[in-house]
């Protein structure tokens, strides 16, 4: 079970999901409610959260429950939405399609909507924004595949909610779930203490070669020969990896760094064909996973059996998982 | 004013970029620059005189206090408007609040700034009335809250929802909390149609108070393009203009633009340049290269700045004001129009003359007319040109190259080119010298301009420029026996 415990030592936590109606909402309304009126919580969103009905897909969703005394962020035309007796403490600048994000203090307990911004520089420094109006501890809800956001700059820890909406098969939810915790548990690199504004940096033997322009990593590995370590700036997708592990070229033991675990956006077929080659994923910013809560009701119909998805998840995955109905 | 497309070309987008504001009010009067006409003298010597105060209270602490919390305001003039006709929400009702609030700030440093500069037209007041419909318990800090104390209703609705959410907090069992959530809902409606109520009152309250508002938003804007004008004139060190009836002088004038350009090219420094014109045509010749063009686009520049209410380029300035500023020039070819060149320009000189005859007072800068066709037929038309505009209501200088056009003209300068120049020396520094041949003869040139006494001296700048450009030997005899 979720506890207070594993949220305690962080000041911005953010909660990331494997699909749509993963139960974030459920695992944000849970961290909410273990904090009492003594702690100034901070909530906002990347996109939009906390509506009845999922807008895309039509399926009944939980609404996002805030005590007195918290401290929302969120889009100007969602306030009406909020049924708490508002304070207006500030306004921000940032715009989204939904109206210019405004701090509101929530006077009394209440409903709200929240529809943050979507750029990673905003969540920051509107993570800011919040901890000046007096905000504690900031939790941030994620949107669909928005893992950008578990980023280290914007908060210190992360939750990842897997649930059974995934896939109606709970052999490819776990699969799948545990690929993720294995790309977001990434080491930081030894070699790469800081990351460069160019395309790609190689460590051969005794050489740093820096490479500005866009070039296929293949062609690069086999013009320059003992590579020990590749960085590559921004994304890593599997369209980049595929022709080079197809390649031939000899991989065992070299390390392949990006900035932070969200920039790997490969499938788990092509990170066994990794591990297998012997070729190391490192990142420059490692991400703070504290535990992957799982959702055993499927939106769509479908529910898997709670106490099967939890131990067959604690079982593939190295980090602590919770039942995210578990008590409700 | 002048036509867009000489905009960048004279260098007046440049010296607008130049122009800083703090708050988005003085930067939409920078976006929509207005251009003062003549029958407008008055304001623009209010302007002018606003500016050449601010211009001396730079280092003033309430100076640098105003740009400061200048920065700080947010546009909310949408709001005011809806004052009168709709009901503003809270986030609406914050951002009204909170200007009120920086107006509390702002109204007793502009106070004691003025008390200084005695700047004309400009009022900025402390609303203080509209500020306690907002804030009735006079807490001034930036946050806002319908309160309850404004309704007894509201204030009820609210502690029985408060309640209810203590019950529901502590309550383990789901059908009561659901029902527990249903009743609470009651007074969520309640509390909401109270605050709709409170919302709608509290917007009839401030509505007398909005057209204040708005003059207020009015004054800063104008306040606030007034000392982003003055900084652009303390930085690039721009006199107060003279304003005169038909007079034109400009004294060691510069195009900041074209400075830039030199700047950042070769690290050289533009030449200053002087220029008197009066009512009728005046020519300037001289050498390529020498900078004609520039001079029409630094005189150009300056009645532009000028009539927009900008401190002039140069050391001093005595300026008319015109009704329109006309450019002919062939080089901004209007090939997208299908005009060749010399279709452009005529058009363009049929066009100004046309606009001269018609209106007011007008300023007029003419490039090398005719440049592109046979220089018998060129010559014909620039001296037509220039006699028949000397009668006109306007100021002229005509850019040219032809020999014998000056006589026709009321007077005429002359950039001073290579004229000063030791030609055997130069030729010698070409020679021995790896830099661009093209960047010796610039360094060379003189780029001053100077009144011609006697205009039957023509020089022939040409000849020089294409020898020391190396033009090939056998060539060089051939153009020298056509001379």
């Amino acid at each position: 079970m979720l506890t207070r415990a594993h949220i305690e030592p962080y000041d911005a936590i953010s909660i990331i999901g494997m699909c749509k109606n993963a139960g974030k909402t459920t695992v944000l309304n849970k961290m909410l409610s273990l904090f009492d009126t003594n702690t100034t919580l901070g909530v906002t969103s990347i996109g939009m959260d906390g509506e009845t009905i999922d807008i895309v897909t039509s399926t009944k969703k939980p609404e996002i429950y805030v005590r007195a005394n918290t401290i929302i962020a969120t889009a100007a035309n969602l306030v009406k939405f909020c049924d708490i007796t508002k304070e207006i403490l500030a306004t921000t600048g940032m715009l989204t399609p939904m109206g210019e994000v405004a701090v509101i203090r929530a006077v009394s307990d209440g409903y709200v909507r929240i529809g943050g911004p979507s750029m990673t520089g905003q969540l920051i420094l509107l993570n800011e924004i919040l901890k000046k109006e007096g905000a504690n501890k900031v939790f941030i809800d994620g949107a669909i595949s928005r893992r950008s956001l578990s980023a280290p700059l914007v908060s210190e820890a992360t939750i990842l909610c897997a649930g059974a909406s995934y896939s109606p098969d709970i052999n490819t939810l776990i699969t799948d779930t545990a690929h993720i915790c294995e790309l977001l548990l990434l080491n930081r690199s030894e070699r790469f203490k800081h990351g460069f504004d160019k395309h790609m940096a190689l460590y051969t033997k005794d050489d740093c070669i820096i490479i500005q322009r866009e070039t296929a990593l293949c062609d690069v590995l086999r013009k320059n020969s003992n590579v020990a370590a590749v960085f590559l700036k921004g994304a890593v997708t599997d369209a980049m990896l595929k022709p080079l592990l197809m390649s031939g070229i000899k991989l065992n033991g070299m390390e392949l760094c990006a900035e932070d675990a969200s920039k790997f956006l490969i499938s788990s077929g092509t990170a066994d064909k990794i591990k297998k080659k012997g070729m190391q994923l490192t990142v420059l910013r490692t991400i703070n996973l504290i535990g992957v809560a799982v959702n055993p009701f499927n939106a769509y119909g479908m529910s898997l059996s709670a106490s099967e998805l939890l131990s067959r998840m604690s079982n593939a995955v190295h980090v602590p998982v919770f039942d995210v109905l578990a008590g409700s | 004013m002048i036509d867009e497309k000489y905009m960048d070309e004279i260098g007046f987008t440049f010296v607008k970029n130049e122009i800083e504001t703090c708050s988005p009010y003085g930067a939409e009067l920078k976006r929509k620059l207005r251009f003062f006409k003549p029958e407008e003298r008055g304001l623009l010597l209010e302007e002018l005189e606003n500016i050449n105060k601010l211009c001396k209270a730079q280092e003033l602490p309430e100076y640098k206090k105003i740009s400061h919390m200048l920065m700080s305001l947010k546009d909310i003039r949408r709001s005011i408007v809806s004052i009168d006709s709709l009901t503003l929400n809270e986030i609406e009702l914050f951002e009204i609040k909170r200007f009120l609030l920086q107006l509390d700030t702002i109204a007793p440093l502009f106070d004691t700034l003025n008390a200084k500069l005695e700047l004309s037209g400009i009022t900025i007041n402390r609303i203080s009335a509209a500020l306690d419909i907002l804030d009735p318990e006079k807490k001034r800090n930036p946050a806002f809250m319908l309160s309850g104390a404004l309704s007894e209703k509201l204030s009820y609705a609210r502690e029985q929802k408060r309640l209810i959410e203590l019950q529901i907090n502590s309550c383990t069992d789901a059908k009561r909390r659901e029902s527990l959530l249903l009743k609470r809902a009651e007074f969520v409606a309640m509390e909401d149609a109270e605050e709709t109520a409170l919302k709608r009152n509290l917007c009839m309250e401030l509505r007398p108070y909005a057209q204040e508002m708005l003059s207020t938003v009015g004054s800063i804007a104008k306040l606030d393009f007034s000392m982003a004008k003055a900084a652009l004139a303390v930085k690039y060190g721009c006199p107060m203009p003279h304003i005169t009836d038909k007079r034109l002088v400009l004294t060691n004038m510069f195009n900041p633009a074209v400075a830039y350009a030199i700047k950042s090219r070769s690290g050289g420094n533009f030449t200053p340049l002087s220029i008197e014109l009066e009512m009728g045509a005046s020519v300037l010749t001289g050498a390529n290269m020498g900078g004609k063009s520039i001079v029409l686009y630094t005189i150009a520049l300056n009645a532009l700045c000028i009539q927009a209410g900008i401190f002039p380029f140069a050391n001093s300035c005595e300026m008319p004001l015109f009704d329109n500023i006309y450019m002919v020039s062939g080089a901004t070819g209007d090939y997208n129009k299908g005009l060749s060149s010399f279709g452009s320009e005529i058009t363009q000189l049929n066009d100004a003359i046309s606009g001269i005859e018609a209106s007011g007072f007008s300023l007029m800068l003419v490039d090398e007319l005719a440049r592109g066709t046979n220089p018998d037929e060129g010559a014909a038309i620039v001296k037509g040109a220039v006699e028949y505009v000397c009668d006109m209501r306007c100021i002229s200088l005509f850019a040219t190259h032809y020999d014998g056009v000056a006589p026709f003209a009321d007077r005429q300068y002359r950039v001073k080119g290579l004229c000063d120049t030791d030609m055997y020396g130069l030729k010698k520094r070409i020679d021995n010298s790896n830099k661009s041949r093209i960047s010796i003869i610039e360094e060379a040139m003189s780029y001053g301009v100077y009144l011609v006494e006697d205009s039957s001296i023509v020089p022939h700048d040409a000849l020089s420029i294409c020898e020391l450009l190396g033009t090939n030997p056998l060539l060089m005899n051939y153009i020298k026996k056509h001379y």
